[in-house]
């Protein structure tokens, strides 16, 4: 849920974001995958019928940052600033088990992952950490894509605390 | 009372008999009625406290005053981000909310129809409607009037979906109706409302006299959901809904019949700008006068993700044309735009300082920012 | 409940799938059941977690009252007429942003992983021709028609 980076600093970093991503995709992160610098470990995936662990995801980047590579869909208080982290809530909160499902790419390994943005539940607003970000997000009569949703849905409370982005998977292009 | 005391202390009882007997003391407990209907060009500006969310507010606001006490004419409550509408046919506000009766740690979710006096902004009453209605960002039609506002639609999702209809001559819930794969209530003609649905059609359900589902009508697909969605945020002229789309479209609805027509859609930018990225975002990116003007929020280098990011400039349209009459370059990015009813009529653009801000809708030009301090403003309502 | 045929070979497989163990083997044998039934099984899990997951909860769990509940249930549905219908109607299905083909492996893949005990032998899979044809019809009554299928069980 949410939408209120400062405005002006949205704007400005919002490009620098765009045009960021696309020249390190462009540049260092194309150049690794393109030249098989990092090995995606097949182990992993043989065992899980091609699907890595996440654990062996390789990553990059700060996760109680907005611009952070899961976050590409987040709406909302990242939970790693309010007690938890970017997969676990905050003591004394409850994981939405009903929620909305996106992929992001990580410019490391330029592979999208499929990432299930829990809330968490039970206690009034965190209040840190407000980040928006929309890529793949679609207007409310799409649930399944998107983030304006209030998304504690199926827990014994309804009030909304914060957000988490897990990784449950590899996209099949 | 410290001149008295003084007074008292150096002797001087005389004067001080007499300022007693003349004294006219200030009458306690007075408190303010406002005049009804409210003068043209008030607003309720949405302040949805999402930082604190359970304690959001609904500020009445006179934009043509001067200071922060001209313009703060009064405040209501709105638990949990809530809605608000009004009828100036029935003389009342109405705020849907959430209340947990635990406060910050939860506990039982009540709904409610809070149902205000807009001279006195106390609660003339109020409905309980089943704990089900949408919470998340404001939508100008996640509730709405129907049945020249003798009902109240109110779109639920728990994550199923459904519309609680009150009668709000009773004051009583009427009932729930599904509306499974469908979202919101844009009122439709005389007692029916449309849903858009995730195929990218649309479900109209007819209401009865008594407030009951009598039948419904679909929509074949028309929107392009995936590729180029349509905003399920539309600005309103004379009964026709024209929702933007993602990419720089924009779709119009006609409402004003028993089912809704679907009219051409129409390019908001030139192969020129489509191509520099001018799309129109934000959380309420398009507003419409009843003179035809459509305003749209408007950003560059827009892209995959960028649909909520508002925007620095507002296009201004002949509706009816689709012909650009004026660009506006905004005072500070804009998040949502919103429409006074007042005249001049006012262009009311919501930032995320967070500031709101009022322009001429004619001429475009800056008029002020209001004084009134709200910490995450966005949706703003034209009332009477 | 008595698994022959077909059914116990594709109930076997989905097993093999959900625990992960020796899923290298199913998905890289075209010999096994579960292939015969989808045929990208890579994909329609990843299709499952993007358009259902998020509401019927991973392995289609549900929650009563709430969400469906698919989990060792969802194959009734095949049992009863009208049934097959709807499994493609309801509006999570039809109205997903998936093609024919896709909504077709999909459905398959949540039946017989989530659902092998309750199919009724001799099933016939899902086919993008007949999905095609179910999901140009919209259902007007959800939740009626799915409570008088439920009682039909």
């Amino acid at each position: 849920m949410g939408w209120l980076d400062k405005v002006s600093e949205r704007s400005t970093r919002g490009l620098a974001r765009r045009s960021s991503r696309r020249s390190w995709l462009a540049g260092m992160g194309a150049a690794l995958v393109g030249g098989g610098v990092i090995p995606v470990l097949p182990v992993a995936r043989a065992s899980s019928g091609g699907q890595p662990q996440a654990s062996d995801i390789p990553d990059s980047g700060d996760p109680l940052s907005c611009d952070y590579w899961r976050h590409c869909a987040i709406d909302g208080f990242l939970c790693g600033c309010c007690g938890g982290t970017e997969t676990s809530c905050p003591p004394g909160t409850e994981m939405s088990p009903i929620t909305w499902i996106g992929t992001c790419r990580n410019p490391v390994d330029g592979k999208s992952y499929v990432i299930s943005y829990n809330d968490c539940c039970g206690k009034t607003a965190c209040g840190h950490c407000m980040c928006n970000r929309n890529e793949g997000d679609r207007p409310m009569y799409r649930p399944d894509k998107n983030n304006d949703i209030n998304w504690c849905l199926g827990t014994k409370s309804t009030l909304y605390h914060c957000s988490t982005a897990i990784i449950i998977g590899l996209a099949v292009e | 009372m410290r001149v008295m005391f003084l007074y008292f202390l150096m002797g001087i009882a005389l004067p001080m008999r007499a300022a007693l007997a003349d004294f006219e003391p200030e009458p306690l407990g007075q408190v303010v009625t406002l005049p009804t209907p409210y003068p043209a060009g008030w607003l309720v500006v949405h302040d949805l406290a999402f930082n604190h969310m359970r304690e959001g507010r609904f500020y009445l606001v006179d934009p043509d005053a001067g200071s922060l006490g001209g313009q703060m004419r009064g405040i209501m409550s709105g638990d949990f981000i809530a809605s608000f509408v009004t009828s100036a046919r029935r003389g009342e506000h109405y705020v849907i909310e959430s209340f947990h009766d635990r406060g910050g740690r939860g506990g039982k979710r009540t709904d409610v129809v809070s149902i205000y006096d807009p001279a006195t902004l106390s609660v003339l009453g109020e409905v309980i409607i089943p704990a089900k209605r949408l919470t998340g960002m404001p939508n100008r039609f996640a509730v709405a009037l129907l049945g020249d506002d003798r009902f109240l639609a109110v779109y639920n999702f728990t994550p199923a979906q459904s519309v609680s209809i009150v009668d709000l001559q009773s004051r009583k819930f009427v009932g729930e109706i599904d509306i499974p794969g469908c979202a919101f209530v844009y009122p439709t003609g005389a007692r029916s409302f449309s849903s858009l649905c995730s195929d990218g059609g649309l479900l109209i359900t007819h209401l009865g006299a008594a407030g009951t589902a009598e039948g419904t009508d679909r929509l074949e697909p028309f929107n392009d959901v995936i590729d180029d969605a349509m905003f399920e945020k539309p600005a309103m002229i004379g009964g026709v809904a024209y929702f933007p789309t993602f990419t720089g479209n924009l779709v119009p609805v006609n409402l004003r019949g028993r089912i809704a027509e679907v009219g051409a859609k129409w390019s908001l930018t030139t192969a020129r700008e489509r191509a520099a990225g001018w799309r129109p975002g934000g959380a309420w990116p398009a507003v419409g006068g009843e003179d035809g003007r459509l305003y749209v929020l408007m950003h560059g280098h827009g892209a995959e993700g960028t649909h909520k990011d508002g925007g620095d400039q507002v296009w201004v349209f002949d509706a009816a044309s689709g012909k650009r009459q004026q660009i506006i370059k905004l005072a500070s990015w804009g998040i949502a735009l919103s429409l006074s009813a007042g005249k001049p009529a006012r262009l009311v653009v919501t930032g995320a300082e967070p500031t709101v801000d009022i322009y001429d809708a004619a001429g475009g030009h800056h008029v002020k920012t209001l004084a009134i301090s709200a910490s995450t403003p966005l949706l703003v309502h034209a009332v009477r | 409940m008595t698994f022959v045929g077909p059914s116990w070979r594709v109930c076997r497989a989905a097993t093999v799938l959900l625990t992960g163990v020796l899923a290298v083997v199913a998905a890289g044998d075209p010999e096994t059941p579960l292939m015969d039934t989808v045929r990208n099984v890579d994909k329609a899990r990843v299709d499952y977690m993007l358009n259902c997951q998020g509401c019927h909860l991973p392995e289609g769990r549900g929650i009563p009252g709430v969400v469906p509940v698919m989990k060792d249930y969802v194959g009734n549905f095949l049992r009863v007429r009208g049934g097959r219908e709807f499994l493609v109607q309801v509006p999570g299905s039809a109205n997903a942003a998936l093609d024919d083909a896709a909504l077709a492996d999909l459905l398959n893949w949540v039946l017989v992983t989530m659902s092998p005990e309750q199919l009724p032998a001799g099933w016939v899979p899902y086919t993008g021709t007949e999905v095609s044809k179910l999901r140009a019809v919209p259902l007007r009554e959800v939740t009626r028609r799915r409570a008088a299928l439920v009682e039909q069980m």
